[in-house]
């Protein structure tokens, strides 16, 4: 069993900011571990999701970190209202079928999700 | 101010998670069922009683056995097969499992033809509000136990609400589940954040 854990220096960050942070595993051999960086929308209706930033290292060793920094695009914001929230978020996964994690942030000026 | 989406139980990603619950069969009695009908049948039921769920379990059964599925989605805005679609069911083999979600949309001629098209197809499950179209390997029912049952794996049982007003809500939509939890979520985000758990 693997495992994948992420430290980000912020959660909390303004639309062209930097995401910086580090990826911890520890576990078994996997193909390739990949960092995204992405939207996703949830609610009530008809879900959808956007990487913006990928990066893949192929055939990492069985444990180990990696710092990284990843550009926020200047939209979407993070917000939220009764009927759909846009959340932004990290995740890192170990493929296939290893341990996979996913850390939220906000993307909005003032740092600050929009509430609708 | 409503109580933000993403906190939302009821919101669409807990409910597509929610796991069928076959009522009256096993999943190796159904799959021996479907065996039987010679992979030729169809999940019979109303609105909202979980045919798409149990469908989707279904594909993901045989995808994870190496089967290639061939999935058609269609409903009142969507009415008619694609000629792509068309062309994919008639071109499907013997390890290829065909789905159509929402047959009861099609006329009995365009069902008669995708029918034959798929005749290749190693398996060909279909949903439909009536039975007729295939033999049923299930028939869709809902009641309010499986309502509480539903709303208590999704908002755990100290904040379920009462058995009596899932009972009303249940009564009120027919039996409509689907219809239920998306009322369910509309007065859980109405609610201030500080009232808590109650949805009644």
């Amino acid at each position: 069993m693997s495992s994948v854990q992420i430290d980000l220096e912020e959660t909390l960050y303004e639309p062209g900011d930097e995401v910086a942070g580090r990826v911890i595993w520890d576990g078994a051999q996997h193909e390739e571990l990949v960092l995204s960086l992405l939207w996703y929308t949830s609610g009530k209706g008809t879900e959808d999701v956007e990487v913006t930033h990928k990066e893949t290292v192929p055939n990492p060793r069985p444990s180990g970190e990696l710092d990284f920094r990843f550009p926020l695009p200047a939209f979407p914001w993070s917000f939220s209202g009764k009927l759909i929230s846009l959340t932004w978020a990290i995740e890192a996964s170990l493929e296939p079928g290893g341990g996979v994690q996913r850390v939220e942030l906000v993307s909005a000026p003032d740092r600050s999700e929009l509430r609708l | 101010m409503s109580r933000p989406a993403r906190t939302n139980p009821f919101r669409t990603e807990r409910i597509e998670a929610l796991a069928f619950r076959l009522d009256g069969t096993s999943w190796p009695d159904l799959l021996e069922r479907f065996d039987t009908l010679n992979r030729r049948a169809a999940l019979v039921g109303p609105k909202g009683r979980g045919k798409t769920t149990l469908l989707e379990e279904l594909e993901r059964h045989f995808a994870g056995r190496g089967w290639l599925v061939c999935r058609v989605r269609l409903n009142a805005q969507r009415r008619r097969t694609t000629a792509e679609e068309r062309r994919a069911i008639e071109e499907a083999g013997e390890h290829v499992f065909v789905t159509i979600d929402g047959t009861e949309q099609l006329s009995w001629l365009s069902w008669r033809r995708l029918r034959r098209a798929s005749r290749r197809a190693g398996a060909l499950l279909v949903t439909t509000h009536r039975p007729g179209p295939l033999p049923s390997l299930y028939e869709h029912r809902t009641s309010p136990e499986l309502l509480c049952d539903l709303v208590g794996e999704l908002v755990g049982t100290e904040q379920q609400p009462r058995e009596d007003e899932l009972v009303r809500l249940f009564e009120a939509h027919g039996g409509n589940i689907r219809q239920c939890l998306r009322e369910l979520y509309d007065r859980w985000s109405d609610q201030p954040a500080a009232r808590g758990s109650d949805l009644s």
